[in-house]
């Protein structure tokens, strides 16, 4: 993994059309400002992990459960 | 026509101007972008999500305003990444829902935090991740 030290205000490029900038830092938490284009998603890893699993889940349902309506 | 196939449904006849295109593909499955919509044995209003790309990965899909009209489907304040025509108006897209198996209840749950947004014009899809912190991720599915 690549590790940077950015202060308040500063950002990163990612390619050259993403750009990551720090916002704030307060009480332990970090505010982030994410720019990209509309084709790429961003999501928070929680939300993310969560439809992950849905999906998996949703895409082991057989003709079988049908039944269960 | 082209013949796919499928585990659930044997080798099924789609044509080309049928299939729909996720270019992001879906949470998980990013690797599968060509998808076929299949009406499933109870009708219509419940249809599989047939990947064209792995017989194995179906999912099944139904309208929220048949199965859950008392639910607001909240589509995300960010970009969607469609075509701008499509974002500017979400009234034209198609809303579809993933249902799961909740294997503890054994029910189907519908995830209402996750939907599908098809665009007929360019047959084009995404599935809109709604973040609100903490929002439940599901309701069981209720017939209306």
């Amino acid at each position: 993994m690549l590790v940077l030290t950015r202060k308040s205000g500063q950002g990163i490029w990612i390619g050259d059309d993403v750009h990551v900038q720090i916002l704030e830092l307060r009480d332990g938490q970090v505010k982030i400002g994410i720019r990209a284009p509309q084709t790429k998603s961003v999501h928070r890893d929680e939300v993310y992990d969560r439809i992950r699993r849905l999906n998996i889940l949703a895409s082991s349902v057989q003709e079988k459960d049908l039944d269960k309506l | 026509m082209m013949e796919v196939a499928t585990t659930r449904f044997g080798t099924v006849a789609v044509a080309e101007d049928e299939v729909w295109t996720f270019p992001q593909g879906l949470v998980g499955f990013e690797h599968l972008k060509r998808y076929v919509l299949l009406d499933s044995r109870k009708g219509a209003s419940l249809q599989w999500l047939q990947a064209l790309e792995d017989p194995s990965v179906a999912f099944l899909v139904c309208d929220p305003k048949v199965f859950l009209p008392s639910v607001e489907i909240r589509l995300p304040e960010g970009p969607a990444p469609l075509e701008p025509e499509a974002g500017k108006d979400f009234r034209k897209l198609k809303i579809l829902t993933l249902l799961y198996v909740d294997r503890a209840e054994g029910k189907l749950h519908v995830n209402v935090h996750a939907p599908l947004l098809l665009d007929p014009g360019s047959r084009k899809g995404i599935q809109a991740v709604t973040d609100a912190p903490g929002a439940t991720v599901s309701l069981p599915l209720q017939k209306s």
